[in-house]
């Protein structure tokens, strides 16, 4: 009983990350400009990672693999935000002006 | 009493202590050493302890440890007595940082799936009353998972790209930069109250 419903949370967590890496997708090839578009990636794969590594915590078989999944999730979100900061200092440096209507 | 006092004023004849220089030139050595440990012990970790590849992972978290020292040079080592309290006041930060991420994240999913993107951006600039350092570095992390909002860091401003420029966001910067400064344990630069 406790394990199915573990099961079916940890189900529904993978999902829902894999729901807003797809929506992170989306707005990386829809938004107008660079700038816009790393706030898709920024944020959408932060929260879908987010969730992914909990619900494959639920599911881990021992506190070393709990362990391993948070320090992925810390790389992860440590190599991310530096790279989208290099990105958009890349393009202000550059003088892209940011998309407007 | 009279041996006692013999004692005190030995003591406090006694040679001084040799005053620290500036930067004693075992402080970088120590900071390689350290970053060192750390990224041995993550490798560690992720590769669940084997050693089949460790010599590879020895000379990656070497090569890892070394660099901002080639980069950056021995003079940015910073002080490490404020470390050990600014790791154990970070924790304070993690609910606030979920509750962004979660917020910044639906937030911009749900703009993605829009069919007609009501999309209004702006580049703002925010002027930091953070010193130079890992606190603003932080900040512009925090800020960047904030809905709507992303930031980079130029001199002593933040220069943040904005999704909706019809609404303001100066209270909530200020806010995450008075936690920000919490954690850090330092005082903010003209900072009213």
């Amino acid at each position: 009983m406790m394990d199915s419903l573990i099961d079916g949370l940890s189900a529904a967590l993978l999902i829902a990350g894999g729901a807003f890496f797809f929506a992170g997708t989306l707005g990386l090839l829809r938004f107008p400009d660079v700038y816009t578009r790393l706030h898709a990636l920024t944020k959408a794969d932060n929260l879908g990672l987010g969730l992914v590594v909990i619900g494959l915590v639920l599911r881990a078989e021992s506190a070393a693999d709990v362990g391993k999944l948070i320090v992925i999730w810390l790389l992860v979100l440590t190599a991310s935000g530096a790279a989208s900061q290099l990105v958009a200092n890349w393009s202000l440096a550059r003088r892209i002006r940011p998309w407007t209507r | 009493m009279p041996p006692d006092a013999a004692a005190q004023t030995h003591t406090e004849t006694g040679p001084p202590p040799a005053g620290p220089p500036a930067m004693h030139w075992s402080a970088p050595l120590l900071a390689v050493a350290g970053r060192f440990v750390v990224f041995l012990f993550l490798w560690w970790l992720l590769t669940g302890g084997r050693t089949d590849a460790w010599l590879f992972g020895a000379g990656s978290a070497a090569a890892a440890a070394v660099l901002p020292l080639l980069v950056e040079g021995p003079a940015a080592t910073p002080a490490r007595s404020a470390l050990l309290p600014t790791l154990l006041r970070l924790p304070l930060l993690v609910p606030l940082f979920l509750w962004e991420s979660l917020k910044g994240g639906v937030d911009v999913s749900l703009l993605a799936l829009r069919p007609r993107m009501p999309l209004a951006p702006a580049l703002l600039d925010y002027p930091l009353r953070l010193s130079p350092g890992p606190a603003p570095v932080l900040l512009a992390s925090l800020v960047s998972l904030m809905p709507g909002t992303l930031a980079v860091i130029d001199g002593d401003r933040l220069r943040v790209h904005v999704l909706d420029a019809t609404r303001s966001y100066d209270d909530d910067l200020a806010r995450l930069e008075r936690r920000v400064a919490q954690v850090f344990g330092i005082k903010l630069n003209g900072a009213p109250s």
